[in-house]
């Protein structure tokens, strides 16, 4: 055993930066270990043709939770932030296309050119979000209540929800309890009548969560991300990795690249007593947290006897089925989409549509029509690809880890062409200006980012594993392994770039030691 | 309906009581004639053979053998030395006995294990992470128990392994007429005896081959109703009757540690994690509520209870598994347990129960009071607290040329 640290965070993504310069203000002494040679995580810009970089798995930074930013200073480490979402600008398949501005009158403008019902309803519905926001991101922004020991303190915790939620008001209140448990498609069907409109506006609460909009709790999904989308850094997930690492730097964080943990060390009551790197390093330290998957940290990181059997059975039942491909496009032309400049862009069509692009992936095939989230980053950092040219990055959904066919190049290459046929019917003359491109599968996900079956968020969104992420015994950041912690989105309030799990994780670490 | 062992065709034919009951899914024999006793006499006299193919079998082989069942097991597999068997119980998080059976270690890294539930559910829950592959082989190997003071000098016959050296809770593989067996010195009686391990196709064969060369050592196919007698004498709990298994418990209070059944002594805890290791340890520190005791029934008030009736001592012969209240006092002020399985012992000529009672009362030598229904009238007689091994004699663990072994 070489040195010794209060905290050692396993994983140098955008929630181990979080978790360890959270710690590290509190004067603790925090080592974070990153298994890659970039830090970033799911964050990090990697170059994927030569001469244009990626801004890593995800790209939409609208969730970063503005406490954070806050109590961790990130504007003096150089982070730029608006706050407000950027405008999702939403595709038909006839040409058309409607800007969603987070300016809810100038969006209900967009939308009155197709259907003045719509832009009645969404002033309603956005109405109806501006009263449950308190509540829903006081949800996200806190860790969830203890139930399990029921002190004056958690009773106290449960009577605030309790009380915030009284506070919405009988209608709002009895409208959320109404609503929440719906499929996305009946609820925004009461709602709207543009398919393409109502499509594009779900398309958020099916991502990750392996359900269609026809499955029910979609609604929830939607309504969490419609509350908690209220930003945007500037400079996107690698402006705020750079801001974080900053943070973590000053605040005195070790941080060690190329660092993969092989083990995590217990003693014989199985109390964490440090870790082993892969080259056999060993570092001492009584706590670790981990932004690692849950199936990661408990099966890979420990010996298969140091879990109990109920924790064993519940990591395993953890639903955690990747759905998600990336594709990275270098295009050497600005690209129009419907006509349309824009920056962030959701296709769907049609509640059909969707749900057909969800049914591939239960029978183990990819979608051959795809549902894309694409944004195109060079738009707001144009350094990301030569002059002139630019960077598409699309989430595509749906495409499963468990894939009958089995992922080669064949498959990918099958699947690339879906994408493109797909883009093409928005993006006509997206072929003729392709330079290159990279398409990772949910296999390939799992190899890069060390992401379980290649979950995008750590484990599905489904309400179950939403309510007590990632399992009942865990929920609260701590696991029943003395001194290990949670800090990744495996962790509530769950996947996408919020930092929460990180910072909650943190919070919780604090607490206890 | 339950089904047949491969040994049927032998146990049928002889059963001339048609006392059949089943076993794990199995049609077993209770008693071969109308009275149990012959058969019992056989076990501690001369030799008694029972099927015992009912059990559950696995084979777990694998380097990572040793390693698996340590986890599963609250004894520390990886000292078994091969060729050795050890008795042991599995346990679930909360340290509470799901079943008990044996372990035999067959080479470096393969184990044959017994169980009484079916346990391919349980273990293979653990497989994750080892290097080994668990096979049920249930239906594919039969078994034999031969028990008895003539057991060694029968078995000799049938096979080629040196049964006199054969050690108490050991295993060899031998050579019998033709085919394969593996023998353990084991069994379910407390006394001298074998159990035989053996491939479906031989099981008739091997049957033949025990009772004729059996016939000059008065060996008797023997059932479960001669079983049970013996195995109370040798104080050997049963899971459904002196404890339960903990996954099937419908409540709490019906979970018992091995501390609680009196099996502390085949539990390693300091050592590498398993299964129920923290609850285990917790209990050894902090005490357990509960003790499996051995009780010797006072017989003459037992006797003279009978005789306030006008009657003579109504005991049955066959072993009784009821729960039956145990008090501190005769005013029945205070139940410290209760008893779950007992019997008349023909050879000891006492009558004795196996209880659970609380752990403050376990000591040897101290006076209970266990509840008697005479004429439908409840009383109490005095019951002393024993060891669980009633009977225990030298030659379960001795061998011809040495001393006693364990």
């Amino acid at each position: 055993m070489s040195e010794k640290y209060d905290i050692v965070v396993i994983g140098g993504g955008h929630n181990g930066l979080i978790t360890a310069t959270t710690l590290a203000r509190k004067n603790k002494r925090v080592l974070v270990l990153e298994k890659r040679s970039i830090l970033g995580g799911i964050a990090a810009g990697e170059e994927f043709y030569p001469g244009y970089r990626s801004v890593g798995l995800l790209h939409d930074t609208s969730q970063v939770r503005s406490k954070i930013i806050k109590e961790l200073d990130l504007e003096k480490f150089g982070l730029q932030f608006k706050n407000s979402r950027p405008t999702y600008s939403l595709l038909s398949k006839n040409g058309e296309c409607v800007h969603l501005d987070p300016n809810i009158a100038k969006a209900a403008n967009e939308i009155a050119k197709f259907s003045q019902h719509d832009a009645d309803s969404y002033r309603e519905y956005h109405e109806f979000i501006g009263k449950i926001s308190d509540f829903i991101c006081g949800l996200m922004d806190n860790a969830p209540p203890d139930l399990m020991e029921l002190g004056g303190k958690q009773i106290w915790e449960l009577a605030k929800k309790g009380i915030s939620l009284k506070k919405l008001g009988k209608k709002t209140m009895m409208e959320l309890l109404k609503v929440a448990p719906m499929s996305v498609a009946d609820f925004l069907n009461e709602k709207f009548e543009t398919d393409f409109i109502k499509a594009g506006i779900a398309a958020p609460s099916i991502y990750g969560s392996y359900t269609g909009p026809w499955s029910s709790y979609t609604t929830l999904n939607l309504l969490v991300w419609e509350c908690a989308a209220n930003q945007s850094i500037v400079g996107g997930p690698q402006a705020l990795i750079a801001a974080v690492e900053n943070a973590a730097r000053d605040a005195g964080v070790d941080i060690q690249t190329g660092a993969e943990v092989e083990r995590i060390l217990l003693d014989r009551d199985r109390k964490v007593i440090g870790v082993k790197l892969l080259d056999g390093e060993e570092i001492t330290t009584e706590v670790v947290a981990t932004s690692c998957t849950p199936t990661t940290t408990f099966f890979n990181l420990l010996e298969p006897n140091q879990i109990d059997y109920s924790l064993e059975h519940g990591i395993q039942h953890y639903r955690s089925r990747g759905t998600t491909a990336k594709v990275n496009l270098a295009v050497n032309k600005e690209r129009y989409f419907n006509g349309e400049f824009a920056e962030f862009v959701r296709t769907g069509n049609s509640f059909d549509e969707m749900e057909r692009a969800f049914d591939s992936v239960k029978y183990r095939e990819f979608s051959n029509e795809p549902i894309l989230d694409i944004h195109i980053p060079t738009i707001g950092d144009p350094s990301l690809a030569p002059t002139g040219h630019h960077v598409i990055s699309i989430l595509v959904h749906f495409a499963p880890h468990y894939f009958d066919e089995g992922w080669s190049e064949t498959t990918k290459n099958s699947l690339y062409d879906h994408v493109i046929k797909t883009l093409e019917q928005y993006c006509s003359e997206i072929s003729s200006t392709l330079v290159g491109f990279e398409l990772q599968s949910p296999v390939d996900l799992e190899e890069r980012y060390g992401l379980t079956n290649g979950h995008i968020f750590h484990g599905e969104h489904a309400v179950d594993q939403l309510i007590t992420r990632p399992i009942p015994s865990c929920s609260r950041y701590k696991t029943p392994i003395q001194g290990l912690y949670l800090c990744g989105s495996g962790s509530h309030p769950g996947g996408g770039i919020t930092g929460m799990p990180g910072y909650l994780g943190a919070k919780m670490v604090l607490e206890n030691i | 309906m339950p089904i047949k062992s491969p040994f049927f065709a032998r146990t049928s034919a002889l059963c001339n009581s048609m006392n059949w009951k089943e076993w794990a899914g199995y049609y077993a024999v209770s008693s071969y004639g109308t009275l149990h006793d012959p058969e019992y006499f056989a076990f501690r006299y001369s030799a008694g053979l029972l099927d015992i193919t009912p059990l559950f079998k696995y084979r777990v082989k694998g380097p990572d053998a040793a390693a698996f069942l340590s986890r599963i097991m609250v004894k520390n597999i990886h000292k078994l030395g091969v060729g050795r068997v050890s008795y042991c119980c599995w346990c679930t998080d909360a340290g509470k006995v799901i079943d008990d059976g044996t372990v035999m270690r067959r080479a470096e890294n393969e184990f044959f294990v017994t169980s009484a539930d079916p346990g391919y559910s349980w273990f293979s829950r653990f497989l994750r992470g080892y290097d080994v592959v668990l096979e049920e082989i249930s239906e594919e190997v039969a078994g034999l128990a031969l028990q008895g003071p003539t057991s060694r000098d029968i078995l000799k016959q049938i096979c080629d392994a040196d049964l006199n050296n054969l050690k108490f809770f050991s295993t060899v593989k031998a050579r019998a007429d033709g085919f394969e067996i593996y023998v353990s010195r084991t069994g379910y009686t407390g006394d001298l005896g074998y159990e035989i391990w053996v491939e479906n196709e031989h099981a008739i064969t091997l049957w033949d081959a025990i009772m004729s060369a059996g016939k000059n050592y008065d060996i008797r196919p023997a059932g479960l109703d001669a079983l049970d007698v013996t195995r109370v004498e040798a104080g050997l709990i049963l899971k459904d009757v002196d404890y339960f298994n903990a996954l099937y418990a419908l409540i709490d209070d019906r979970m018992s540690s091995p501390y609680e059944l009196s099996l502390g002594w085949t539990v390693n805890l300091d050592r590498d994690p398993f299964n129920g290791q923290a609850s285990l340890k917790a209990e050894k520190e902090n005490g357990s509520k509960w003790a499996i005791v051995g009780l010797d029934i006072d017989w003459p008030q037992l006797e003279s209870l009978y005789a306030k009736h006008g009657l003579p001592p109504e005991i049955g012969s066959h072993a009784w598994r009821s729960s039956v209240p145990v008090y501190i006092s005769a005013d029945k002020k205070y139940q410290t347990g209760y008893a779950t399985s007992g019997t008349w012992s023909p050879i000891l000529k006492k009558n004795i129960a196996l209880a659970t009672v609380e752990k403050k009362y376990e000591n040897i030598g101290n006076e209970l009071r266990i509840e008697m229904t005479v004429e439908h009238k409840r009383y109490t007689v005095p019951a002393i607290i024993s060891k669980p091994q009633f009977f225990n004699p030298e030659r379960k663990t001795s061998n011809p040329n040495s001393q006693s072994d364990e």
